[in-house]
């Protein structure tokens, strides 16, 4: 099964940390994808849709926002939270969400 | 009510323990086989440590740093137990002296590459060449994969007891031949290295193209070989066939979502949705085998590698009318250079026809008939009605198509062969 993993801090995330993370993933054969969010220059660029119209605007990051994102292959949603409990950060959120493939069970 | 919630909380518990168990078992049966220098008692030792965990951590939380956790509940129940049965040799006596003067504050004392090193070492062992081949899988899926015997069994429709014997008899074999806890030396290395690599691939195929039962495919033993590929990648990163091996797999795993219909009927390549290819993979497959070119460069690849590239030319043609057919004949030719083999042949073959044109196909798989190979595989006369047909020799393909439909013993190939048949006669 494949989960996403997304990690939201109010800060950028500490490289080094997140790098080694990201190797211990790939050393345990789980990791398909693995980045980091820039902060650019604090802003990023928001649609919303259902209006009349829909316009694409600069808004300012909220104070809390996804810093990095892992998708891993895992046996089951329980490993994959092990894999997120296993972040080395004192700070910062973690949402686990189950990928929809196209193949049943993987 | 707080019956069921109760029942409910301790499952979550339990499979967070087996989540733990399947990420750390490996790294564990692995420190403990160089502590003890016994693969076996390693196992065992570490199955103890597991019993611990269930029992502890669903009330206790899950430690911070489970491996040592278990490393250490693991040796100190080694050496308790030594001491009860009065086994206190000088051995043992070093071994529990060690694990007291260890720093309690930092039982993570192993570095991240004596870990490494230590695993690899288990790789080599669990797929030592005096093991048959299904000994050697079944042992690698419980020391490297963490699975259970149920599990296994489950994985290769083969009863638990069967499994069970085969992993016992397996420690004991290795015990007996006296196989050292070490890696192989520079001249066993090669042999070794492919004994491992044909471990991960059958493991592969096992669900891949299963021969029995109703699932001919079984995708959780494709992400389980894939997995110990790409750790194997990570612990031999200067191995090209070990890339190679990885890259094969990466391609033909892409293809698992596209390879079945609703009701499970197979469908061929070059009739496959390919929107429906795990574009992932086909990006992880073209840079494991570009790992591999980098390092011996595109004419040294070895037969994984070459089948990798094959599958390559498929993932990375956006439509079959895509397909690079001339670049799949000279892989096919390298390959049939390095592992000549009539089924090489025969797809090479078919790679000919699709870029030169039938005669092309033909003239291989008339020799391989004249050479009297494949003589049970229905395939080839399948193939060879097919190149028969294409030139309009439609009366000769009828036959062959009959000839092959009578040889396979899959109905629903059968069936397809016949109406093949039934098409030729009415051209």
């Amino acid at each position: 099964m494949r989960y996403l993993l997304m990690l939201s801090t109010d800060g950028p995330a500490p490289a080094e940390s997140i790098q080694r993370y990201t190797v211990e993933l790939i050393r345990a054969g789980v990791l398909l994808v693995g980045e980091v969010l820039a902060d650019d220059d604090g802003t990023h660029v928001e649609l919303t849709f259902g209006g009349p119209r829909t316009d694409a605007d600069l808004q300012p990051l909220s104070p809390v926002r996804p810093a990095a994102v892992w998708i891993v292959q895992t046996s089951d949603r329980a490993e994959a939270v092990e894999w997120a409990r296993r972040l080395p950060l004192g700070r910062g959120r973690v949402e686990v969400r189950r990928i929809l493939t196209g193949a049943a069970d993987t | 009510m707080v019956e069921r919630e109760r029942t409910a909380a301790d499952r979550a518990a339990a499979e967070a323990v087996e989540a733990v168990w399947r990420i750390e078992s490996g790294k564990l049966v692995a420190g403990l086989a160089r502590w003890t220098g016994d693969v076996g008692l390693a196992e065992e030792l570490a199955q103890d440590a597991l019993v611990a965990a269930l029992e502890q951590w669903p009330e206790a939380g899950i430690p911070r740093t489970p491996g040592a956790w278990l490393t250490t509940v693991a040796k100190r129940r080694a050496i308790d137990g030594w001491r009860r049965r009065e086994r206190l040799d000088e051995r043992y006596a070093a071994l529990a002296r060690d694990l007291e003067q260890q720093d309690d504050d930092d039982p993570a004392a192993v570095v991240e590459e004596e870990i490494q090193d230590d695993l690899l070492r288990l790789v080599f062992v669990a797929c030592h060449p005096v093991l048959a081949p299904p000994a050697r899988v079944a042992l690698t899926l419980k020391l490297l994969g963490g699975l259970t015997t149920e599990e296994i069994a489950r994985a290769f429709l083969v009863p638990v007891p069967t499994i069970a014997q085969r992993i016992v008899r397996a420690k004991r074999t290795l015990t007996a031949a006296h196989v050292p806890f070490e890696v192989p030396d520079r001249a066993e290395y090669p042999e070794r290295l492919a004994s491992v690599l044909e471990v991960v691939y059958l493991i592969f195929n096992e669900g891949y193209s299963a021969t029995a039962g109703d699932d001919w495919m079984r995708p959780d033993l494709c992400q389980e070989a894939l997995r110990l590929g790409r750790v194997l990648a990570e612990l031999t990163p200067r191995e090209p066939e070990v890339h190679g091996l990885v890259a094969l797999m990466e391609f033909q795993a892409s293809r698992l979502p596209a390879r079945a219909t609703a009701d499970g009927e197979p469908i061929l390549l070059q009739d496959q949705d390919r929107t429906r290819w795990d574009r992932i993979l086909i990006g992880r497959g073209v840079a494991a085998l570009a790992r591999a070119d980098r390092l011996v460069g595109s004419r040294g690849r070895g037969p994984y590698a070459l089948q990798a590239a094959i599958a390559a030319c498929h993932a990375t043609a956006p439509a079959p009318e895509d397909t690079d057919w001339e670049e799949i004949v000279a892989l096919y030719g390298a390959l049939a250079a390095l592992q000549p083999s009539a089924v090489v042949e025969l797809n090479r073959a078919v790679a000919l026809s699709m870029a030169y044109g039938p005669e092309a196909g033909l003239d291989v798989v008339d020799r391989l008939v004249l050479d009297g190979a494949l003589e049970s595989y229905h395939l080839l006369p399948s193939v060879r009605a097919d190149f028969l047909l294409k030139l309009g020799r439609a009366a000769e393909a009828e036959e062959e198509f009959r000839r092959a439909a009578a040889m396979t013993g899959n109905e629903r190939e059968r069936a397809l062969l016949l109406a093949r048949a039934e098409e030729a006669a009415r051209a």
